[in-house]
């Protein structure tokens, strides 16, 4: 067949091929309104009837992750979570310089310092919740030698020699939590213990600073003096070991003279 | 350094000085160091028994700091989180500063002079019913002068301390052991022993400072065992070798078993045994009494035969190993042993039985004598021994040791106090349960009390069955209750005349400790408002009744009794307060008591010698060159110098007048109020770390009531379960006194073993000792605090 017959087949055959075309493109064009519509509808969640006020909660919680997310999200409680001391992050030992702090950040400092204490020199009470029975349990993160990180803080370690019974000085601050009744007796205090004594006095600048407290159950200048503990009072020199040679103390802070007590009268 | 470089020198460290004072005052921040304008002063602490001395550090009329006292040999410098806010108790906004009577029901203020008149009009109507009612927290001048006031004065008898209630048995233990009250040994013993056996004594809460003391010494790497004999696990449990858990009662039991394998296995000291004891129980067990009769060692040894450990681990459910451990460590003749013990066998209704047991058992393995080698008490007020027991402030005793029942000891008394003859009464008063009974009952119906004073103590909280024993005085409209105190309490509740009393370093004081040792300290601050020495207020009521005329005020050659006079011989009316501070009353009271120690031998040290040390232990005794030394092991040759040369060990005050020591056997036998159907759990009770006593001064210190806020039930996890009782649930405690609404702690500090209940008495809002039970020793009148039947259900 030559394209004389081609054009005569499409001439003879014209209006049958126009209903053809005519038709598919009608379905071609529905089809595609409808696929669109069906689509749509599918997707759609079901109607509901929203509260016009919202309960109050529901803007506060954050939006539910996907669970590809998790591991990534940010807020979860359990984050830093580690089920052995050991794998929680330590603190470098490194020396890093100190940052000197502005005045208020000194005063929000001293100001945590002494509200857990009820004079300076006074055991400090614990702002946490503690195991009741065991005072080994204290050690793991007290001790002298423990130097994790929790929760973004170091745990403050003995400043005096090991005693056996922590809880016979340190006292929880909250101690029975949800066992604390409402009605209990609350009596006011008009107790003022004895302020922090700021720094120590200097002969004259750059003289070393005499020491502003007693040493006397603080034998461990580095438990607050020491590299990474937290700023306002670490030394600048933590490689020199001997504090004492060149910090002198204050006997009116270690209240020697004025007390008079003589060696026993049995010999030993 | 030549002379030019000298000059050279010392201009250029003048230079440097004036610039630093010079930037110092520019800067103004370097000021002078803040140990400046703080005065330090030494004191025992005001608490328990221990007597740990602390440093007071004052400024501006104010306590603002408290530490240790490093040379103290108590305690080594080291404290407990009380003692270091001993400080604090002064200090609660609620302090009474004026005294009050009441009126409709209404407590309003009055005068000193009205509020003395008032409380010696009401003695004067009818002195033979007035009773005085202190503590162990009473100094020795003070409890001296209630003394003398009641007894020499009023020839009334009706004084009591509360410490009836806390070691009256340890007295009625060590008198008719050794015959002479108070431990033969010391805190020295913790040092030195191998093993520390703690007779339900939860020392690491109770006496935290002597553990540490005892414990510590593991950490230095010392072999040290320690076995805690109790009925619940404490704190004090988790540092110890051996938890013995024994059914409440068993200690009788178990004390036995020790002695009965002590003789099976032939291994008691027979040397010790046949030169300086004797052995003794009771005639009649119905009715036991003090000095028994004497047995035989064949006797004895068929007594104690039938507590073998099977048996013995029946009774007490105590496996039978731990029996026979106890007895391995009492029959090894080199291994050191101390016993210390506190309420938990003094509140007991077999108290001098169990006193008397433990004493036995170290008296026949040996183990006496020696350091390391003691059986101990320790008590809980800090001038228990000093004041009550040693000043005598109980019904039937006088100053020294002395009994009023004694015709002798009578007389010495109105010889010292030059009173004429038969001024003292011969018969014993009420002990305190009888007191408040008494007290509490209508006069119509026998309740021959009707004023009582109240010193230094508050027993609306601390006596046991509080409806039958204080409440009740509600509505009885002739009865009157004179309460001396520093805060409002449970007990000025129902006062009908307050009188505020200076608190610790607001006073002058002596106290003495559980070992013998007597502490002296000075008034370091002003009691606040019109607050008063409560001697002072003792003194003034008895110069008001001599102004009444009360025969009884003056002595036989018509002085008032509390005769003081200055250095020129001059009297000072000490009642007159603005004249009280002329002279040291205290030193004057210590004075005139010291003497009626030396009878006893309980050589008491100068008031000079005292003021110069952290307490002294005695007798202390002067010694050829005028110089004085104290004792630490009594009765032992090496150091009591009483003891005959040779002797080794003399019991030189003995019952038997032989210096021998009684070993005394005492039958298990049940508690009168064991757990049943109705009632089918035990309750104890007893003290926390933070708190002391009934909490009115550690309450009022936040460190310390932030720690222990208000009391709680320890309740075993099965019992709670089996009760629908959850942690922190709200739980009805009951017992056939009364109920009590409570938390439920499950797994907390305590951890009573099933069936049994632990609640703490220092919560002022809900008192457990209106549940607990006034049943006591039958011989020292101590009731039992630590066992009585309850039931408990969730609220």
């Amino acid at each position: 067949m030559d394209s004389h017959d081609i054009e005569a087949y499409f001439r003879q055959h014209r209006r049958t091929l126009a209903v053809i075309l005519l038709g598919v493109g009608i379905a071609a064009v529905s089809g595609v309104f409808v696929g669109i519509r069906q689509t749509a509808a599918d997707t759609k969640p079901p109607e509901m009837e929203y509260p016009i006020d919202p309960p109050s909660h529901a803007t506060g919680l954050p939006p539910a992750p996907k669970y590809g997310e998790i591991p990534k999200t940010g807020w979860l409680a359990n984050e830093q979570w580690s089920f052995t001391l050991e794998n929680l992050p330590q603190v470098d030992n490194e020396r890093e310089p100190g940052v000197a702090l502005t005045e208020e950040e000194l005063a929000a400092v001293l100001a945590a310092r002494a509200i857990r204490r009820a004079f300076n020199g006074a055991p400090p009470t614990v702002p946490h919740e503690i195991d009741q029975l065991s005072s080994a349990s204290c050690m793991a993160c007290h001790g002298p030698d423990a130097s994790m990180v929790i929760a973004g803080r170091r745990p403050s370690s003995l400043s005096h020699p090991y005693y056996t019974s922590c809880t016979q000085c340190h006292v929880p601050a909250d101690g029975l939590r949800r066992l604390t009744d409402e009605e209990r007796l609350v009596v006011a205090s008009a107790f003022m213990g004895l302020e922090n004594p700021g720094p120590g006095s200097r002969a004259y600048p750059g003289a070393p600073p005499t020491v502003p407290h007693q040493i006397f159950m603080r034998q461990n200048c580095m438990s607050c003096h020491g590299p990474t503990r937290p700023n306002a009072i670490r030394s600048s020199h933590p490689d020199r070991q001997n504090c004492l040679q060149c910090h002198a103390p204050d006997a009116g802070f270690d209240n020697r003279e004025r007390i008079p007590n003589h060696p026993p009268l049995a010999e030993p | 350094m030549s002379t030019l470089e000298r000059r050279t020198f010392l201009k250029t460290s003048a230079m440097a000085a004036a610039t630093a004072a010079v930037s110092q005052r520019a800067g103004g921040a370097a000021a002078a160091p803040a140990s400046d304008g703080i005065h330090w002063d030494k004191a025992p602490c005001r608490f328990c028994g221990t007597g740990c001395h602390v440093k007071v550090g004052v400024r501006d009329g104010k306590v603002v700091a408290i530490a240790g006292h490093p040379d103290a040999e108590v305690n080594k410098g080291l404290l407990c989180v009380k003692g270091y806010h001993v400080g604090g108790i002064l200090y609660g906004e609620d302090r009474l500063k004026h005294p009050m009577l009441r009126r409709n029901g209404v407590l309003e203020r009055i005068s000193w002079d009205e509020a003395i008149d008032i409380a010696a009009r009401k003695i004067m109507e009818a002195p033979e019913r007035f009773a005085i009612y202190g503590s162990g927290q009473w100094t020795i001048p003070e409890g001296y002068a209630a003394q003398k006031l009641i007894k020499g004065g009023l020839s009334n008898n009706h004084i009591e301390p509360n410490a009836r209630l806390c070691m009256a048995s340890a007295v009625t233990g060590f008198i008719s052991t050794y015959g002479v009250d108070e431990p033969a040994g010391c805190y020295d013993d913790l040092d030195a022993c191998d093993v520390l056996i703690l007779w339900g004594n939860n020392m690491s809460e109770m006496h935290p400072v002597l553990f540490s003391r005892f414990y510590d010494r593991k950490s230095r790497g010392e072999k040290i065992t320690l076995i805690d004999l109790g009925t619940r696990r404490t704190r004090t449990t988790e540092f110890a070798d051996h938890y013995m858990e024994f059914r409440p009662q068993s200690d009788l039991a178990i004390a036995n078993c020790i002695a009965q394998q002590l003789i099976e296995r032939d291994a008691w000291d027979k040397e010790f045994v046949e030169k300086h004891c004797a052995f003794r129980a009771d005639a009649d067990l119905t009715k036991p009494d003090l000095m028994g009769v004497a047995i035989d060692f064949e006797n004895y040894k068929q007594r104690v035969a039938e507590y073998t450990p099977e048996k013995v681990s029946e009774i007490s459910g105590l496996p039978v190993e731990q029996l026979r451990l106890l007895g391995d460590l009492f029959a090894d003749p080199k291994v050191k042993i101390t016993s210390t013990w506190c309420m938990g066998m003094n509140q007991h209704t077999r108290a001098t039985a169990i006193n008397r047991l433990v004493h036995g058992i170290h008296l026949l393995s040996g183990k006496f004598g020696s350091p390391g080698n003691a059986p101990t008490s320790l008590t809980g007020q800090p001038s228990a021994c000093g004041t009550a027991r040693e000043v005598g402030t109980l019904c039937h005793a006088l100053p020294g040791g002395r009994l009023v029942a004694k015709p002798e000891h009578r007389e010495q008394c109105e010889k010292h106090w030059n009173l004429p003859a038969g001024r003292i009464n011969a018969t014993p008063g009420h002990h305190t349960v009888l007191m408040w009974e008494k007290f509490c009952t209508p006069t119509a119906e026998g309740g021959d009390i009707r004023t009582i004073l109240v010193q230094v103590t508050n027993p609306g909280q601390s006596l046991p069955n509080l409806h039958k024993l204080f409440r009740a005085k509600k509505g009885l409209d002739d009865k009157f209750l004179i309460v001396s105190d520093v805060y409002p309490t449970a007990t000025t509740e129902l006062a009908d005349l307050v009188l505020p009393a200076a608190l610790w370093v607001e006073k002058n004081g002596v106290f003495g400790n559980s070992e013998r040792r007597t502490q002296q300290w000075f008034k370091q601050v002003e009691p606040p408002g019109e607050a008063r020495e409560d001697v002072w207020m003792t003194i003034a009521i008895a110069r008001r009744l001599y102004d009444l005329g009360h025969p009884g005020m003056k002595d036989k050659d018509g002085n008032f009794i509390f005769r003081f006079t200055d250095d020129a011989g001059n009297e000072v009316p000490v009642w007159e307060y603005d004249r009280f501070h002329e002279i040291n009353v205290d030193r004057a009271l210590y004075d005139d008591y010291r003497p009626l120690t030396f009878l006893k031998h309980k050589h008491l040290a100068p008031y000079d010698v005292l003021k110069e040390h952290t307490g002294l232990r005695w007798p202390v005794v002067e010694q050829s060159d005028g110089s004085f030394r104290e004792t630490r092991f009594r009765f032992s040759e090496f150091d009591d110098p009483f003891v005959k040369k040779g002797n080794g060990i003399e019991f030189y005050h003995s019952t038997t007048n032989d210096g021998r020591a009684q070993i005394w056997f005492c039958p298990y036998e049940a508690h009168p109020e064991e757990p049943d159907e109705e009632f089918p759990f035990w309750l104890c009770t007893g003290r926390v770390l933070e708190h002391w006593h009934t909490g009115t001064m550690t309450m009022r210190v936040p460190q310390l009531r932030g720690a222990v806020p208000n009391n709680y039930v320890e309740i075993h996890p099965d019992d709670a379960r089996e009760a629908g009782i959850g942690n922190g649930d709200k739980v009805v405690l009951a017992t056939r006194r009364g109920e009590l609404e409570l938390s439920a702690w499950i797994n907390g500090r305590g951890r009573p073993p099933r069936g049994s209940l632990f609640v703490p008495f220092f919560d002022q809002i809900r008192q457990i000792n209106l549940l607990t039970l006034d049943a006591h020793c039958p011989i020292s009148k101590e009731p039992d605090y630590k066992k009585c039947a309850a039931r408990i259900r969730k609220a």
